[in-house]
């Protein structure tokens, strides 16, 4: 039976029932319970209270007059000055308490009355503290006596009439408050009454409109699902509907489902199907992979057994190489010290060379002026020669004036007396004429002698002159010559050094580049060892992948079965 | 059917809500009456009426003061300020004998100030910091109980001291008390001092080693005036007065007619205080002086004689109907400008700090003569008993002791007298 009819609306009229009537009974009570909360509260805070503050009130007068007492009693400053503070604090008090209580009277004539007998008890105060500070006792005590007791006894009586009238008028609130109760009790049970009717009204609907098409539903789903579980699974068939409702479109939303899943279980299968044909063909494929994996493994490992071949014998030639380094340095070294000592030859040579052609030139020159001089000496010895002639001459001469001065006496003589002085002066001529003579004389014998030994002299030298030239000038010549060819030799065995120095460094540059050209083919090698062992690992890596594809490819293969096996269990898909 | 359904819906939903607004509208209001108070004592433009209490001869000064403070407080009120004669001495009897018709502000000497605090009368004034910084340090202490201000200073020269007619005394002559009679009894003139009085007598007594004084209790005295032990004993004091009072140059005389003695001449040198300064300088002119009191003779030594000091200060009554404003007038008779005031009128020595700093009243000879005479001086603190006793010894040795008591027995009765209790 379809009916007709939106379920939502049902149940929202249903819960707005019995919240309206939850919410009605709610209210009622509280209500109620106001009311009785007022008559109680009155009868607590108002009256209860007002009696006890007019209880302050006496108690508060009662300390006042008292504290006036001791205030005349006292007999120290400190004492009468801490009665006073009291007694003005209490007169606070007093004033806030009546200040207080005025709310509570209900009739204000009875509440003006009080606070006028408070005021004149206030008013004679001051007197009394003021008499009993002066000492006044008298009057002190006269005032408290009369004024402020009889004004406290006025306080006390008043009170305790309007306490009086507080008490009734609390009695009639407890009778108010009695009637409230009965009332509530009477509205409350109506409200119970109203309550139930609509409770059942509430399942009626309910059972109808809700559990009757949920449990159809319920069991077509269910019978499917055991279908499922025995492995007969129908997903051809589909839920009931038996209304035109939310539950309906439930029953209907369940049956497109299953629809849908249907379908997809179809997919499912074929895929399974086409995955495990897959995972074959890729197991194939990882199985070749592997063995050229192997392969290339294989082939590396002789390919670095060989790069560490390698990279021995580079570093043997390396040390080779170093060794020869070693010793042509060291004959670099050598070379250069002889080159040193070549060149030091070759100077030593020019030096001995110029030395002996210096001394060659300076002996012939000297041996040329000598001969210049002795030629020179021979012709100036000559000269002698003239000597004689000269001396000869000067005989002669000394012979004529001998001669003269005889004359001259003679004619002295003549001259008598006159010529006595030209006599004497004859005769000293005649001395001087023989001195001449005799030195002419000697003259010439020394200028024998002196020809003599210039002639030796002249001859000797000559002979010396040309045993130097015959002899020791052609001996210095050969002496020059030998420098010479020294020197030759010399700037021989110093080029030769020098070439052959040439050459060492030469050896020596290819030295070093033959072992720079080791150390890098060493590099290459080792370069090569590295990247041969890199190949290596990432061989040992794509082993290791091909591993894991391998697995991976198992547990694809398990899923396509476990899929297979799931979609078994629908006979009819 | 949808629409028709959610109009019942709504049908019945208003009909429960209004339902249980109803319910909650029975419930009855407590009415909560406000108690409005009315705090206002002092409204503006209202007329504020004040009573004052001073002495007669400070009545016009008083009245200077009053117009200033209507004036300095004309735009917050306008004042009815009335003044009635009364003697400072005497406040606190006047006070305390009514205190709610007594003056809203009144004058006290310090001395009187712990009876008042005592009965109520005084409280501790409001703005007591800057009242007691503005003033000398004693004369706020003088105002001062318990650490608690109560009045404000307006004189630091409540004492006593000579006056003398320079016109028959030399500097030297006012040395001595003898000294002076027998210039007086010569010129057939007078020296006058209030011998009755507890206040002036206290000169004799005060330095002479033996002791009077207020007890911790705060209201009665200790006094051993009647000794007869020591260098000087009871009765030698008594001596001395006698032979100070049989001297026909002396007489002793209230303080109230001195003034009028030194107007008439019959008195050319006397104990009196700065309040009647003016006064005297008015009759005396340029032979006024003043200074310290004289030694007088006693058991053949010359003792100082000595004095009370003290401040005198304004009180505002606690029962006033305007204490703000007794207050506010209080504060400003006391305050600086009318404490200077009080001194170039009535020659009264400033109790405020910088009045009393000014060079006129450093320079006055009234105020040098009680800071003088203050280093012989007390400050006067006795219980009530103290005065009635003085009184009647006084008068007696005014008169010359005409009955010959027996000075023992005098003494003893003055002595005993002052140290009585309070309920005696």
């Amino acid at each position: 039976m379809k009916i007709k009819g939106s379920i939502k609306i049902s149940i929202l009229l249903i819960v707005l029932i019995l919240g309206g009537v939850s919410v009605f009974s709610n209210a009622v009570a509280i209500k109620n319970i106001k009311n009785v909360n007022t008559s109680a509260e009155k009868i607590t805070d108002e009256y209860m209270v007002s009696i006890s503050k007019l209880n302050d009130i006496r108690t508060i007068t009662q300390e006042i007059h008292n504290m006036s007492l001791s205030h005349i009693v006292a007999t120290d400053f400190d004492t009468m000055l801490d009665m006073v503070e009291k007694i003005r604090e209490s007169e606070d008090l007093l004033n806030s308490k009546l200040e207080e209580y005025k709310q509570y009277m209900s009739d204000s004539k009875d509440y003006d009355s009080l606070k006028e007998s408070v005021d004149n008890l206030e008013y004679y105060i001051p007197d009394l503290l003021a008499y009993s500070a002066a000492g006044d006792n008298e009057n002190a005590y006269s005032c408290a006596n009369n004024q402020i007791a009889m004004y406290a006894d006025e306080i006390s009586d008043k009170i305790s009439v309007i306490t009086e009238n507080t008490s009734l008028e609390t009695e009639q609130a407890r009778a108010s408050l009695s009637e409230v109760y009965n009332d509530s009790v009477v509205m409350s049970r109506t409200i119970i009454a109203i309550s139930a009717a609509a409770f059942a009204f509430a399942v009626v609907i309910v059972l109808f409109r809700v559990a009757r098409p949920l449990s159809i539903a319920t069991k077509g789903m269910n019978e499917i699902i055991r279908d499922i579980d025995n492995g007969q699974g129908d997903l051809t068939k589909r839920i009931k509907i038996v209304s035109n409702d939310e539950i309906a479109a439930l029953g209907i939303g369940i049956n497109k489902f299953l629809e849908k899943l249907q379908n997809i279980l179809k997919v499912i299968s074929d895929n399974a199907q086409n995955m495990e044909a897959v995972v074959s063909d890729v197991m194939v494929s990882v199985d070749t992979s592997n063995k050229s994996v192997e392969d290339v493994s294989n082939v590396t490992n002789e390919l670095s057994a060989t790069m560490n071949t390698m990279s021995e014998s580079a570093s043997v030639i390396n040390q080779s190489t170093s060794d020869m380094e070693e010793k042509v340095n060291a004959i670099a070294d050598r070379t250069n010290t002889i080159n040193e000592y070549s060149k030091e030859m070759k100077v030593h040579a020019d030096e001995i060379e110029l030395s002996a052609r210096t001394n060659m030139e300076n002996t012939t020159k000297k041996v040329n002026d000598m001969l210049t001089i002795l030629k020179k000496a021979i012709e100036d010895s000559e000269s002698v020669n003239e000597v004689s002639a000269l001396t000869n001459e000067i005989l002669s001469i000394a012979r004529y004036t001998k001669l003269l001065s005889i004359n001259a006496s003679i004619e002295a003589a003549k001259a008598g007396e006159a010529g006595k002085g030209f006599s004497v002066v004859a005769s000293e001529i005649g001395s001087l004429a023989n001195s001449s003579r005799e030195c002419a004389d000697k003259i010439q014998r020394i200028n024998e002698i002196v020809i003599n030994a210039v002639t030796n002299l002249s001859e000797n030298s000559g002979e010396l002159v040309e045993f130097m030239s015959a002899c020791i000038l052609p001996e210095f010549e050969a002496f020059v010559k030998s420098g010479e060819e020294y020197r030759n030799k010399a700037t021989f065995i110093e080029n030769s050094m020098d070439e052959f120095n040439e050459r060492i460094i030469e050896f020596q540059h290819s030295m070093i580049q033959i072992s720079e050209s080791i150390d890098s083919i060493a590099n290459s090698v080792n370069e090569s060892a590295k990247g041969v062992n890199m190949v290596t690992e990432r061989t040992n890596i794509l082993v290791d992948d091909m591993n894991r594809i391998t697995d991976k490819m198992d547990v694809n293969k398990n899923i396509s079965s476990s899929l297979k096996a799931e979609t078994d269990v629908f006979a009819k898909l | 059917m949808k629409n028709k359904s959610f109009r019942y819906i709504g049908i019945i939903l208003s009909m429960l809500i209004l339902m249980s607004a109803c319910s909650e509208k029975e419930t009855t209001e407590k009415s909560s009456s406000e108690v409005t108070s009315v705090s206002e004592t002092d409204n503006q433009n209202q007329t504020v009426e004040l009573k004052v209490w001073a002495e007669e001869y400070d009545f016009d000064l008083m009245n200077m003061m009053i117009e200033s403070f209507k004036q300095e407080y004309a735009d917050e009120a306008s004042f009815e300020i009335t003044i009635e004669a009364n003697s400072e001495s005497e406040t606190k009897d006047n006070v305390l004998s009514d205190v709610h018709n007594a003056a809203d502000v009144f004058l006290i000497p310090d001395d009187q100030l712990s009876v008042m605090v005592a009965s109520g009368a005084l409280e501790p004034i409001p703005d007591a910091e800057a009242v007691s910084s503005r003033n000398t340090p004693e004369s706020s202490e003088s105002a001062t109980i318990n650490g608690k201000m109560y009045a404000y200073p307006v004189t630091a020269d409540n004492g006593y001291f000579l006056y003398y007619n320079k016109k028959y005394f030399s500097e030297k002559d006012v040395q001595t008390l003898d000294g002076i009679l027998e210039i007086a009894k010569k010129n057939k003139k007078k020296f006058s001092m209030e011998l009755t009085s507890g206040w002036y007598m206290y000169a004799f007594f005060g330095n002479t080693g033996l002791e009077m004084g207020l007890n911790d209790d705060g209201v009665t005295n200790h006094c051993n005036w009647n000794s007869t032990e020591g260098e000087i004993k009871g009765t030698d004091i008594a001596k001395a007065m006698l032979a100070v009072t049989k001297n026909s140059g002396f007489e002793s005389r209230e303080d109230g007619l001195f003034v009028e003695g030194v107007a008439d001449g019959s008195i050319i040198a006397g104990i009196s205080g700065v309040w009647n300064s003016v006064d005297v300088k008015k009759s005396w002119g340029d032979d006024y002086g003043a200074c310290k009191l004289p030694t007088y003779t006693c058991n053949g030594k010359q003792i100082q004689m000595a004095s009370f000091t003290g401040y005198k200060m304004a009180g505002v009554n606690y029962y006033s109907q305007n204490k703000d404003w007794a207050y506010k007038f209080a504060d400003w008779i006391s305050n600086e400008e009318n404490q200077k005031l009080r001194f170039v009128e009535r020659n009264q020595g400033p109790s405020n700090i910088n009045a009393a700093a000014s060079d006129e009243v450093t320079e006055s000879p009234a105020i040098k003569a009680v800071i003088e005479q203050s280093e012989f001086g007390v400050l006067q603190r006795v219980g009530n008993k103290f005065w009635d006793p003085c009184a009647d010894f006084g008068a007696v040795m005014a008169a010359g002791n005409p009955d010959n008591i027996d000075l023992q027995e005098l003494m003893d009765k003055l002595a005993n007298g002052i140290s009585a209790a309070i309920t005696e």
